[in-house]
């Protein structure tokens, strides 16, 4: 080989550009990066440069815009959804006039303005207790398969309540779940994360209907693109308005424990509930918590710990109205006695291994919700 | 700290060099050997102590050994000494300790390389606790080897020379490896990741051997890339290290296998055990006895739980094989014997890599299925698999292919090949942190 003389240019690019991206992340690790610069100096301020470019936020977007990293990762999620929702979807808001919100399996007998409220206690016991009359002796619906716990309001409460119907509140009835067969799931939408995925493919199930990617969170679910059973490539949003379900399984959250707090997350999370709910108003909807991890990462891990998810569920279970959006916590089959991911169900202490989904639909068949007919317009 | 850490290459390594370049000659030992400690010091004190502890009785025996080298007596007893200290600490660590030191095999390994070479008067003591530190511990191979041998490294110790190429090299060396391992290894190993969790009960046979083949590319790639990676680093401080890897899965026999795969753990174990219990010079059964031996060494030097001991056993096996007669037969059948090396190397690998036997035994029924078994499997988990990692394994072809070799010597010092190395310096950089910062990077399930 013919003798070459050697110029050190790699060794300079190298330390160059080492020297300029320090100090273009310096310059912008306390401006637009600086929800990444956590670590102060015990990492390289290129570390704060890389995780900005893996959300898209690049240094020369400064001044353009001022928003930091996170604000805008969110901004982008909401700027999607559209900003009409009924009122009666957030949980804060005043009871309501649902003359808009009807949509969620409110009762539509509005000529009669009569609703039943069922007070939390009560509903609680009326599984066991004597059902409304009229509701459970009608036949089931094609996958009923219990005979008792129907949506059935409390009868002691709908009866003093009917007394005197001018002082109710406009509530829409309560209902509680029931045993149900496989089929019930037939028209059911399963939307989530990579656990969704191990429903998706260890369940068994395949009659329910996935959208459901590794890496989803409630910051791009409608925006990602999803891959259909089919093999087309679309979002959530585009498939939810071609298609119509029942009842739609919202099974996320761990994901977006790494980012922003616990309010954005819940801003987040609510506005995709409502979105949700927009584009499926006939649909039950059924907020999963979020599955612990295993006692050994939740100790360790100063992010994705059982704490954090409790804080998260619980505000997650507070979305629930038990008419038409419920919540589902799969933690009371997943979980052990210390109230960890049981370390038997996993490999990775985040997911389930393949054999254990099942616990998933086992569980979803326990908790049905079955609306017949009557239930719409209970005589009172 | 280790060689993908960012404060290493983004901090450590741009500092360290620019003082050991502008160091004077004689005193470019001591920047480095001190750069080693601080290099080890982080990980933690302790183990830093017995690090240093280690070279001091090492380099006593040494010294004592040397001091007076017409007395085989004495010069064994030290060894003895030595070589008691030494394997007595790499087993406490490895079988009574909850936490085993970084590197320690590895430079324990370095060390006795040292002794033996001394007591055999191969190559004279090292001048001075620094030389010897260098030669132990010099952070390029510190944690991962390569295992250089000490009658390779003193005359280079003693005296060497940077120069432009080989800094260049060097660097385009450790871009390669940073490559190999944070590109191709770590993003294949995802696969074999994704299977642990879904829990092998539960996945398809055609998965259970893309399993077995991502196991084995990760774990060439990984170790390849550190090795080439030290080997950079070494070429950039003046040295010059022997290759670690050279093709292995071009082998035609397990024997060929391990000549090329860790070259410097097999020429270590060669020299310090093979040989010295005889080699192949005393009949063909001292010769697999031998064989057999070695093997199970080696397979105790990778890991503490019984499948290593099955894994080294198994290829010792082979191995033995292959002297008496199917070496013969491999020889003369080119296809069969790639075929040969393709099927049993993964196999071996699987094996090492799962170290409980129950989990072993359902891995083994669903890469055959002929017992039945498996729970809740998804027949089609390996298509979407394959699409997804199928660049990964065809980019790893790709660049263990001869014409790789080539174009890799004809162009790495072009202008534009040092532009793209540079780049691809920053895409490893990016993925280091994204990958670091993000522990859901595996939430591919």
């Amino acid at each position: 080989m013919r003798e070459q003389r050697h110029t050190p240019t790699l060794f300079i690019l190298t330390i160059v550009s080492i020297l300029l991206v320090g100090i273009v992340s310096n310059v912008n690790a306390k401006d637009i990066y600086q929800e990444y610069a956590r670590e102060g100096f015990s990492q390289p301020a290129a570390a704060i440069l890389m995780q900005g470019i893996s959300h898209h936020v690049y240094p020369w977007d400064r001044g353009s815009q001022k928003a930091s990293g996170l604000t805008r990762l969110a901004a982008t999620a909401s700027a999607n959804i559209p900003a009409l929702y009924p009122a009666a979807l957030c949980p804060d808001s005043p009871k309501g006039s649902h003359t808009e919100g009807n949509s969620g399996g409110a009762p539509d007998g509005g000529s009669s303005g009569m609703h039943i409220t069922a007070d939390e206690t009560g509903t609680g016991t009326d599984s066991a207790g004597a059902p409304a009359p009229g509701s459970s002796q009608d036949p089931q619906s094609a996958s009923g398969s219990g005979g008792s716990g129907q949506p059935s309001p409390d009868p002691g409460t709908g009866a003093s309540d009917a007394q005197n119907p001018d002082s109710l509140p406009q509530e829409p009835v309560q209902y509680d779940f029931t045993e149900v067969t496989q089929d019930y799931f037939d028209d059911a939408l399963v939307i989530g994360d990579s656990r969704a995925v191990g429903i998706q493919l260890y369940s068994g199930w395949d009659n329910m209907t996935y959208y459901a990617e590794s890496g989803m969170t409630v910051y791009n679910m409608f925006t990602r693109g999803i891959t259909l059973a089919d093999g087309t490539e679309t979002t959530i949003d585009e498939a939810l308005q071609e298609n119509t379900f029942g009842k739609i399984y919202l099974e996320i959250g761990i994901n977006e424990m790494g980012t922003g707090t616990v309010d954005s997350f819940m801003e987040a999370y609510e506005k995709a509930v409502q979105r949700l709910r927009q584009l499926q108003p006939e649909a039950d909807i059924f907020l999963c918590g979020i599955m612990y991890v295993r006692q050994s990462k939740s100790e360790s891990d100063p992010i994705f710990n059982n704490p954090g998810i409790r804080e998260r569920n619980e505000r997650i279970a507070a979305l629930a109205d038990r008419n038409s959006i419920f919540y589902l916590d799969i933690n009371e089959v997943t979980s052990d006695e210390t109230g960890n991911l049981n370390p038997e169900y996993t490999w990775d202490e985040v997911h389930l291994l393949g054999r254990y989904n099942v616990l998933w639909t086992e569980y979803l068949s326990k908790h049905g919700i079955l609306k017949t007919p009557k239930d719409q317009n209970i005589p009172l | 700290m280790e060689l993908l850490d960012l404060n290493f290459l983004l901090r450590f390594l741009p500092i360290f060099l620019l003082v050991y370049y502008f160091a004077p000659v004689k005193y470019k030992n001591g920047v480095l050997f001190a750069a080693s400690l601080l290099f080890y010091f982080f990980n933690g004190w302790q183990n830093t102590l017995l690090l240093l502890c280690s070279l001091a009785v090492n380099y006593a025996a040494i010294l004592l050994m040397s001091c007076r080298p017409r007395l085989l007596g004495w010069r064994r007893g030290w060894l003895l000494t030595a070589v008691l200290y030494n394997v007595g600490t790499l087993c406490y660590f490895k079988y009574a300790s909850s936490a085993l030191p970084p590197g320690i095999s590895f430079y324990t390994f370095t060390l006795l390389s040292a002794d033996i070479d001394v007591y055999l008067r191969r190559e004279k003591a090292p001048r001075s606790l620094t030389e010897m530190g260098v030669y132990g511990i010099m952070f390029p191979k510190l944690l991962s080897g390569p295992i250089v041998r000490f009658k390779d490294m003193a005359g280079q110790i003693r005296r060497r020379a940077t120069s432009v190429k080989k800094t260049e090299y060097g660097l385009s060396l450790i871009i390669v490896g940073l490559s190999f391992k944070v590109i191709l290894a770590d993003t294949i190993g995802i696969l074999w990741h994704d299977i642990q969790t879904i829990g092998f009960e539960s996945i398809s046979t055609p998965l259970a051997w893309m399993g077995a083949a991502a196991y084995s590319v990760q774990l060439l790639f990984d170790f390849q890339g550190y090795s080439l990676m030290a080997i950079g680093l070494a070429s950039m401080l003046g040295f010059e290290f022997p290759k670690n890897f050279d093709h292995p899965y071009r082998a035609r026999s397990i024997s060929e296998y391990y000549r090329r795969w860790h070259i410097s753990l097999g020429q270590w174990f060669k020299d310090y055990l093979y040989i010295p219990l005889g080699g192949n010079r005393m009949g063909l059964g001292r010769t697999c006895l031998n064989l057999l031996a070695v093997w199970a060494v080696t397979g105790i030097w990778h890991g503490t739980t019984v499948n290593f001991l099955l894994w080294g056993g198994i290829l010792g096996l082979f191995i033995v094989l292959e002297k008496c007669f199917l070496g013969r037969f491999l020889e003369r059948h080119k296809a069969l014997s790639h075929l040969y090396v393709w099927l049993l190397i993964p196999l071996t690998w699987v094996i090492f890599a799962v170290t409980d036997f129950d989990s072993l035994r359902i891995y083994f029924t669903r890469l055959f299925p002929f017992w039945g078994g498996g729970i809740a499997v998804n027949e089609t988990d390996w298509i979407t698999r394959g699409q997804t990692y199928l660049p990964f394994f065809l980019g790893a072809l790709a660049v263990s292919c001869p014409l790789a070799d080539r174009l890799w010597e004809k162009y790495w010092s072009r202008l534009w090949a040092k532009a793209l190395l540079c780049v691809l310096f920053w895409v490893c950089i990016y993925q280091i942190v994204n990958g670091m910062h993000n522990p859901f990077r595996y939430f591919s399930f």
